[in-house]
């Protein structure tokens, strides 16, 4: 009898002991640092989300909303008249004329317009069509189509997408005839078809809209496309050192460009100050009571978890990086991961970005552009690399590093779990003074001078780029893309 | 005897200076291609411009900026004229004070940008290594009046209805 009481209040000391130790692990201890919170977030997060997806499928609701803010065009291009407009991202004026232009592409997507017709033309003829009345959109990367009809009209799908798979923009084209239908000219990139689709659509009111941004006085030169100028093809009665993208545009009279100065120090130390560190731990699901954590003698931040570290320098830079082997970050907030894309990533990369722009100067979110091509890669199934640059008036800014140039935002997913992810939090700002811009001919004369051998380069790419010194001035400098290689010229 | 020989140095190096002045000089000179053409001016050497773009010599158009691109030897100096009525010469384009030409880089191409006005317009692209060896091409750009062109415009309008 005896001994069965004993071995009942064992066994009831026991179960205690289990309770005690199952409250210490879920409450109290270091392997779940939030306790009942991140039972549930697991839970949540890993189980139920994912059950609800995969019986509801993917729905535009999942689609991220910041996607549409940040795909953005690099450029637009209004033509009237022999006068041409030229809008960046960030400029004057590229809100409105962003609105105008997506509100056409949009309808035209959404069969708000009637296809009269769709034809394949050749180059020459869609060259010529930006000799005329026309808008030309251009994203200055190759983009998915599927990520481009949700950027442009919320839907992945549109009366387009058997025609089209990678695209880099398109151009409305209006005649100068009485019929009021247009044509909407569309690349694509993959298999070289250039489809034109003629729209029976409300010529008469976009000639009108167009005509009042172009009443808008301007003082600078009308930008020549590289075809224009003959200088897209080989010269025939000389040697041809270099060939321009067809479509580039050239500035022939030299411009300016405003004075740039970064945050001071001072002031970005307060933006680096707890409150701040705080949010972006809790962005990269950093437990910063229990991180190991340090600053090291160049006063670095450094907090070290078991298979990622995240540093914050002095000089704003934010690196998260994950150890080799290391699973990283689980940015999908819980959506399916079972087919990851082009279209999943960029949605994921965007929303990351955005939820850390929170915590960010005013506006750092605004000034950011998508920097890289939005496509898949049949080499690294699964694995994207995607940059933002911090744009002031359409002008993107790179910062100077140890080993080269960094964009202002560099991330690299792989299935939906973030491997790495650098970012310059700084802000900058307009003071007075100009600097006068180069030739853009002066700066293929260096192009040509450093990397000619004996095959004519062939300039993608050419534009004006502000770089933010490691001594924190910032100046402008000419960045190209030649054969595929990135090229800064100082 | 010091100070004698310090003036025989000092006059050596005031001679050479002198000399490097007017080779200098030359030198700029040779590069400066001249404010006023005559309308017949004749190319003197073959090929030290191509006009690539307008790619006719003879055109039509109803913008108000002519884009101009050319093809030259590296080194070479191109110069864009435009045949003033009133004194029958070509005059050097100045865009802001600053002339229009430029010595054509290692990419040996030019582009530059130049009003028009209104009816006939005569430019001169002269590309010269000096002043004795150039290159000239004569083009000529008419430009349409928007009434013109509505005038057109209203003439198929009618038709159609």
């Amino acid at each position: 009898m005896l001994k069965k009481s004993i071995k009942d209040i064992v066994l009831a000391l026991l179960v205690f002991v289990a309770f005690v130790l199952v409250y210490q692990i879920w409450f109290n201890s270091y392997f779940l640092p939030n306790g009942s919170d991140y039972v549930l977030k697991s839970l949540r997060s890993n189980i139920i989300t994912p059950i609800v997806r995969l019986l509801e499928g993917r729905s535009n609701a999942d689609i991220s909303q910041n996607l549409q803010e940040l795909f953005k065009p690099e450029k637009i291009v209004l033509h009237v008249s022999g006068d041409r407009r030229v809008y960046s991202n960030g400029g004057e004026g590229f809100s409105q004329v962003r609105a105008m232009a997506g509100e056409i592409i949009s309808r035209c997507m959404l069969g708000d317009y009637t296809v009269k017709s769709k034809e394949t033309v050749d180059t020459e003829s869609f060259y010529n069509v930006l000799k005329g009345k026309s808008i030309y959109v251009d994203y200055g990367k190759d983009c998915d189509y599927r990520l481009f009809s949700f950027g442009v009209c919320g839907q992945e799908k549109n009366r387009f997408t058997e025609d089209l798979s990678v695209i880099r923009g398109y151009i409305i084209g209006l005649h100068d005839g009485i019929m009021n239908d247009f044509s909407l000219y569309i690349m694509d990139q993959k298999s070289g078809n250039i489809y034109r689709y003629m729209l029976e659509g409300d010529k008469e009111q976009i000639e009108a809209t167009m005509n009042e941004f172009m009443l808008e006085p301007t003082n600078s030169g009308i930008p020549s496309y590289s075809f224009e100028l003959n200088f897209h093809k080989e010269q025939e009665q000389m040697e041809t050192k270099v060939v321009f993208e067809p479509l580039l545009l050239m500035d022939l009279v030299p411009k300016t460009l405003p004075h740039i100065n970064s945050m001071d120090q001072s002031e970005l130390e307060r933006l680096l100050q707890d409150d701040l560190i705080d949010n972006v731990l809790e962005a990269f699901s950093i437990d910063g009571s229990t991180t190991r954590k340090y600053i090291d003698l160049d006063n670095e931040r450094v907090f070290v978890e078991n298979d990622a570290t995240l540093t914050i320098y002095p000089n704003g830079l934010l690196e998260y990086q994950t150890v080799q082997g290391g699973r990283g970050l689980n940015i999908t907030g819980g959506a399916n991961q079972g087919v990851y894309d082009i279209y999943a990533a960029t949605t994921h990369a965007v929303d990351f970005v955005a939820r850390l722009c929170n915590y960010m100067p005013p506006d750092y979110f605004e000034h950011l552009q998508l920097n890289t091509d939005l496509t898949e890669d049949a080499q690294q199934n699964g694995v994207y690399r995607i940059c933002f640059d911090y744009c002031i008036d359409g002008t993107p800014l790179q910062h100077k590093t140890q080993d080269g140039y960094s964009h202002t935002i560099e991330m690299e997913i792989e299935n939906g779990y973030l491997k790495s992810y650098k970012q310059y939090v700084k802000d900058y700002e307009k003071t007075e003074g100009v600097w006068q811009q180069e030739p853009m001919l002066k700066a293929a004369d260096a192009l040509v001078d450093a990397h000619y051998t004996d095959k004519a380069l062939y300039i993608e790419k050419i534009g004006v780029c502000y770089v933010e010194n490691r001594d924190g001035t910032v100046a402008p400098v000419w960045a190209a893309v030649v054969d595929g290689y990135d090229r800064m010229i100082e | 005897m010091v100070l004698k020989r310090l003036f025989h140095n000092a006059t050596k190096i005031g001679v050479v200076l002198m000399l490097l002045v007017v080779m200098m000089s030359a030198t700029v000179q040779a590069y400066a291609a001249p404010d006023v053409l005559p309308t017949a001016v004749e190319s003197t050497a073959e090929e030290l411009v191509t006009l690539k773009a307008p790619e006719q010599l003879i055109t039509s158009t109803n913008n108000r900026k002519l884009p101009i691109s050319a093809t030259a030897p590296q080194g070479a100096l191109v110069s864009v004229y435009r045949y003033n009525y009133a004194t029958g010469y070509y005059h050097k384009i100045t865009v802001g004070d600053v002339p229009l030409e430029a010595v054509v880089g290692s990419t040996m191409l030019f582009a530059g940008q130049v009003d028009l006005n209104s009816g006939m317009n005569k430019f001169l692209i002269r590309g010269a290594w000096d002043d004795s060896a150039y290159t000239v091409v004569k083009f000529e750009v008419n430009v349409l009046n928007d009434g013109f062109m509505d005038r057109i415009k209203s003439v198929i309008s009618t038709i159609f209805n």
